[in-house]
């Protein structure tokens, strides 16, 4: 079951953000955005998004903070899938 | 278990000049119209063989291949060889669950990744094998081993099959893979697709910026009047034109001139 990151309701309709259960591995951990078709990854090592495009500014605010919120958590569920590719290795921490 | 039933005839979404324009099937009109369409196009989604059915008594023969076909449930044997010499390419499933929703199939046919996108899909018990159905209708069969249970314990479900978040998902019951972790194991074009682009990315300022800071073993706290955040964004050319004064404390902080930054 992939981690979904509670957001308020009135969100909820556009936005997704979670952890999945397969993911490229050889990448740096990280939670996947979503608003309907588009799609953003955000680093759990780095703290930023993972791609230029599409462009990082279109997500909310608002989300980035309850995933700054719940960091710790969101790295626990990332660590306990996927713990060949940790978020904690540090070396390699942004190896993209 | 689908035979493969599209013809390879080169329709890549890269070349391809226009999005694929569904039109979804549901009177004996819309189904004449599919029947005659030249469209090379138009993608035809259909619920049933019983609409199916309209369409091959639409077709004047002989007939010109063109345009697409999604039938949202089984096709009899005989039915399909006629689709598929009707229809570039004919896709299909066992259950309509086993497509993307209207609007999202809508989507991800006007998307420019549209080919690293599933629409649907079917799942075959008997060889272990899922076949999947990309943006452009081509098929794409992995097997059950490409879903690997997580380190935590959780399971595909293979009676609980659907594709979602427009395409960039599959779902197994409470297991979801990223369709991309997918085709990286299992489609080399992607692969390679992807890895080009990683490595254009590392051609970069920020890309460069950053192995020079891993040289001189610094993290990006270490970098006086920067913020790591910003310096994050920079490596990874999040910022279309970082501030000068910026890359002159980044440059200073790691001992280059600044006209050098891109060098490393």
């Amino acid at each position: 079951m992939p981690f979904d990151l509670p957001l308020p309701k009135r969100l909820k309709d556009l936005w997704k953000a979670k952890v999945q259960d397969k993911e490229l591995l050889y990448e740096e951990p990280h939670v996947t955005i979503w608003k309907k078709a588009k799609k953003w990854r955000w680093g759990l090592r780095s703290r930023a998004f993972l791609d230029p495009k599409p462009d990082p500014s279109e997500v909310l605010k608002e989300i980035l903070d309850l995933i700054e919120a719940n960091y710790e958590e969101l790295c626990r569920q990332w660590d306990t899938r996927f713990p060949s590719n940790p978020v904690t290795e540090e070396e390699d921490d942004d190896a993209n | 278990m689908p035979t493969e039933l599209l013809s390879e005839s080169g329709r890549q979404s890269a070349d391809r000049p226009q999005p694929l324009a569904p039109h979804w099937v549901e009177k004996d009109a819309e189904a004449r119209r599919a029947a005659r369409s030249e469209d090379t196009n138009a993608v035809w989604i259909v619920r049933n063989s019983k609409i199916a059915n309209w369409i091959v008594r639409g077709i004047s023969w002989p007939s010109r291949r063109a345009g697409f076909l999604i039938l949202l449930d089984t096709p009899r044997p005989e039915l399909l060889a006629v689709l598929m010499r009707r229809f570039e390419r004919v896709a299909y499933a066992d259950q309509i669950g086993h497509f993307l929703p209207r609007a999202e199939m809508r989507e991800v046919f006007k998307a420019p990744d549209t080919k690293d996108r599933f629409v649907g899909g079917i799942i075959d018990d008997e060889t272990k094998t899922v076949a999947l159905w990309r943006g452009d209708l081509s098929s794409f069969v992995v097997p059950f081993s490409a879903f690997e249970p997580t380190a935590n314990g959780i399971e595909p479900d293979w009676a609980r099959f659907s594709v979602t978040d427009y395409g960039h998902t599959l779902k197994l019951g409470n297991y979801e893979a990223a369709s991309d972790a997918v085709l990286y194991e299992y489609d080399e074009d992607f692969r390679r697709r992807r890895n080009a682009k990683r490595r254009a990315e590392e051609k970069t300022l920020g890309a460069s910026i950053r192995r020079l800071r891993k040289q001189k073993r610094l993290t990006r706290d270490d970098i006086p009047g920067v913020d790591p955040k910003t310096l994050a964004r920079i490596e990874r050319n999040e910022v279309a034109r970082p501030h000068i004064r910026t890359l002159s404390l980044i440059a200073k902080r790691l001992g280059v001139q600044p006209s050098k930054l891109g060098t490393f």
